[in-house]
């Protein structure tokens, strides 16, 4: 079990220095310049090269790539084009508020979805089921930006009880959070429910059921266990996912958080700050894998019996 | 049956506190907006602006967002009063050589920076020696020695005549005087995000992400500023700023899209407009061919509907013009007959060029609004047989390749901060840098450099009118329009159109 633990941990070290390559090309390949986008307009010619130059600009690539990787490797992530401060630092003052973000509506997202989505699958074709997979399908085709402004002029313009922007109190939270949740809500009903669904079916549900045991044991404990899989998968991608994927939500509310940081680094081809973001996400990503994994072994034990092969 | 009908009864009522108490909610300071009034004056401002500042230093910073709040802080020598004349602001009176490069000022005495200290002339010697080697102010790279004469009197030297000098010293977030004391002791570093000037505000705090709080300047030399607290919220996106000062979180926001206009509630707020300083227009290359016959070029400047292209663009929130030269600037002539929309005087153009059967054209684009008009001048040149295919790229490439003039026609803007007609010799002289359209000619470049060296209306107003003529005659541009300034505002709040000289939220009050 630590032998696979290891095993993957360390297979992340590709990975990350892959996705670093392709990503240092890719922002490479982009035309403009970072001294432009900082001087401005006014600027001259001149003024610009010699900001370039500073920044290593025009240095052959394997040289800069080269270089960037040992920084890294020094735990340094390169100080940000335009904000002249460390990307790290910068990056940490936006972390904790899509963490919040994230986490709150992962988790009411989840506390409504997994229960809903049983209920859905437990009474098939029921009122509740119908009405439930409705409300997924109809979340899961509203564009967030739209609902989101829809919210504000209904809670901010008309009733007055929300504000429409920022994370100042509680109240801020509301919004973001629960259309976040909402969206969460709709995915995992519908995975949830047909997941069990395929469960439900299983000869040794059947089976279970013709020896009498209770409905409730059933569901819990011979169904959803095993339905829980493909679930943990989506919870897991979705946490890692909304680290870099709250931009809207972030747009929509002018909430500063990692998506708003990246997408406007990538506009002011603020190269060190994409390739940290870049990284970072990454990092996160195959860590949630790795955890996503662990729980297999945790909720089905013929995968925990290959992992200690 | 009891028990279950009181607890439904506690739910509903805690249900309805809830929404009360949400209702009531909406606090500045803890202060119920709507218990305010016009006896309970109201001491702080939430302004929403588009981005977050990087730092404070004036001399070190170029972009919008800092130079926003960097005009809160610093003063600069001279100013502007409300009509846009240049007044004394830290400088009590100045003179100007009789060659235009020497201006000697001097200063206001008794004037306190933020730690308590006197400005000295040592202090703008210092702060207009940073500025004059920074790569963020440009425009003031073209002093050329500052001299202390005595602790209130300074004399600057300039390389070459420059008449937009003292406009330049009027903008304090490249101006600003700072104060050399504190910058050298702090370090550089350090001042950058604790700056220490004359201005009307201090910084009291910065919410990285989130906001800047600035406090106002209770020894400010022209008096407390009226309202205590300004604080800065970054709000990005325009709809998002729209809707905040609509819901009353944010009092003013600058930071409008035109679309939005039509849908905003104008019994709860104020929309003021004016002309910017904004210039947009048209580029024709004129070392490609066929752009380099001037029959031609002619004859895309009556294809254009400029109209049309301003409604397409910014909603028609623009001022359309003829001249390249502002109407409201000095030396400006009507007595020119500039080219109007005219199909089919274009098509006879085109057609003495010898293009009657048209040919294919590119212009080049980058992000925004200017799609927009690319598109309407894509309609707008197929009426004459031009087929336009339009190419958007990113900013930064896009000023590049411009610059390297790679393209053929293209639409470009310009932020001249002046009305004075000097600035348009950026756009066309010989050898600048953003000559676009690659025309040169030695009658121009005289006139340019008169309007840019001579203060005497007399010798620069028939300079200013042959300006206008050669643009209109030969057509190296197409002057376009001047975008508008739109701001949204809390309607109790006061003096919102003096913004739109300068951003000073000095000038605001409730």
């Amino acid at each position: 079990m630590y032998k696979y633990v290891i095993k993957r941990i360390l297979l992340m070290i590709p990975i990350l220095l892959g996705i670093t390559l392709i990503v240092f090309f890719i922002m490479s390949l982009t035309p403009g310049d970072p001294g432009r986008m900082i001087l401005g307009q006014g600027a001259t010619q001149e003024a610009v090269d010699k900001l370039n130059d500073e920044f290593g600009f025009y240095d052959p690539l394997p040289l800069k790539f080269g270089n960037y990787i040992i920084d890294i490797l020094k735990g340094d992530f390169g100080v940000s084009y335009r904000t002249q401060r460390p990307v790290f630092d910068d990056l940490m003052v936006r972390l904790p508020t899509t963490l919040k973000l994230v986490i709150l509506s992962l988790l009411i997202g989840t506390i409504i979805g997994i229960p809903i989505g049983i209920l859905s699958a437990v009474k098939q074709y029921s009122a509740l089921d119908v009405f439930s997979t409705f409300f997924a399908l109809l979340i899961a085709s509203i564009p967030t930006f739209w609902l989101g402004f829809m919210l504000i002029i209904l809670f901010s313009l008309n009733l007055e009880i929300l504000p429409s922007t920022g994370l100042e109190s509680w109240k801020g939270y509301i919004m973001p959070v629960g259309i976040m949740a909402i969206g969460q809500a709709a995915s995992l009903i519908r995975l949830t429910r047909s997941s069990m669904l395929e469960v439900i079916r299983q000869d040794y549900i059947r089976t279970a059921r013709a020896k009498g045991v209770y409905e409730k044991i059933i569901v819990f404990k011979h169904s959803l266990r095993n339905a829980l899989i493909p679930i943990v998968t989506v919870v897991g991608m979705s946490f890692a996912r909304g680290l870099g994927g709250t931009l809207i939500i972030e747009k929509v509310f002018a909430i500063q958080g990692v998506g708003t940081f990246m997408f406007d680094a990538i506009g002011t081809k603020d190269i060190p700050v994409v390739m940290a973001g870049v990284i970072f996400l990454a990092a996160i990503f195959s860590l949630c894998n790795l955890i996503v994994d662990l729980l297999y072994g945790y909720l089905d034990p013929r995968i925990k019996a290959q992992y200690s092969k | 049956m009891n028990m279950r009908k009181m607890f439904a009864n506690f739910l509903i009522i805690t249900m309805l506190f809830s929404v009360l108490s949400g209702c009531g909610g909406k606090t500045e300071n803890g202060v119920p907006v709507n218990e305010q009034n016009a006896e309970q004056k109201r001491e702080d401002v939430v302004l929403g602006v588009r981005g977050e500042p990087l730092g404070f230093d004036p001399t070190q910073t170029g972009d919008g967002f800092s130079n926003t709040v960097e005009l809160q802080l610093f003063d600069g020598l001279v100013q502007y009063d409300e009509n846009r004349n240049i007044v004394g602001n830290l400088a009590t009176d100045w003179n100007i050589s009789d060659d235009g490069l020497v201006y000697t000022f001097d200063l206001k005495e008794g004037v306190k920076f933020h730690d308590g200290t006197e400005l000295t002339a040592e202090d703008v010697k210092y702060s207009l020696d940073l500025a004059k080697e920074s790569p963020f102010t440009s425009s003031l790279n073209k002093m050329e020695s500052i001299t202390v004469l005595d602790p209130y009197k300074v004399e600057i030297k300039l390389k070459e005549p420059y008449v937009i000098f003292l406009e330049k010293l009027c903008r304090p977030d490249g101006a600003g005087i700072i104060s050399k004391n504190a910058r050298e002791s702090a370090g550089a570093e350090a001042f950058y995000e604790n700056p220490v000037g004359t201005g009307p505000y201090v910084i009291k705090e910065w919410e990285r992400g989130s906001k800047v709080i600035l406090e106002r300047f209770e020894d400010y030399h022209w008096g407390a500023a009226p309202i205590k607290e300004a604080v800065f919220r970054f709000l990005p996106e325009p709809t998002t700023a729209t809707i905040a000062v609509e819901s009353g979180e944010v009092d003013f926001t600058d930071n409008i899209s035109a679309a939005d206009i039509p849908a905003i509630d104008k019994e709860k707020v104020s929309i003021y407009e004016s002309p910017s300083f904004h210039f947009n227009y048209l580029v024709l290359n004129t070392n490609k061919e066929p752009l380099n016959n001037v029959k031609v070029r002619q004859a895309i400047a009556h294809a254009i509907d400029k109209d049309s292209v301003a409604i397409s663009a910014l909603e028609g929130y623009a001022t359309v013009v003829d001249s390249v030269v502002r109407k409201d600037a000095e030396g400006y002539s009507d007595s020119i007959e500039y080219r109007q929309y005219d199909v089919d005087k274009a098509k006879e153009l085109l057609k003495e060029a010898g293009y009657e059967d048209g040919f294919k054209l590119q212009i080049l684009i980058t992000e925004g609004y200017s799609n927009k008009i690319a598109e309407m001048v894509q309609a707008n040149l197929k009426e004459i047989n031009i087929d336009v295919s339009i190419q958007s790229i990113e900013s930064s490439a896009f000023i590049q390749d411009m610059v390297d003039g790679k393209h053929e026609m293209g639409w470009f803007a310009v932020d001249n901060s002046t009305t004075d007609a000097s600035q348009v010799s950026t756009m066309l002289e010989t050898g600048e840098m953003y000559n676009l359209s690659y025309y040169s000619n030695t009658q121009l470049d005289e006139a340019l450099h008169v309007l840019n060296s001579s203060i005497n209306p007399k010798e620069r107003n028939p300079k200013a009118e042959l300006v206008q003529k050669i643009v209109n005659d030969e057509v190296p541009i197409i002057p376009l329009f001047w975008r508008d300034d739109i701001f949204l505002a809390n309607k109790q709040l006061k003096n919102v159109e003096e913004l739109f000289v300068q951003f000073n939220v000095y000038k605001l009050s409730w």
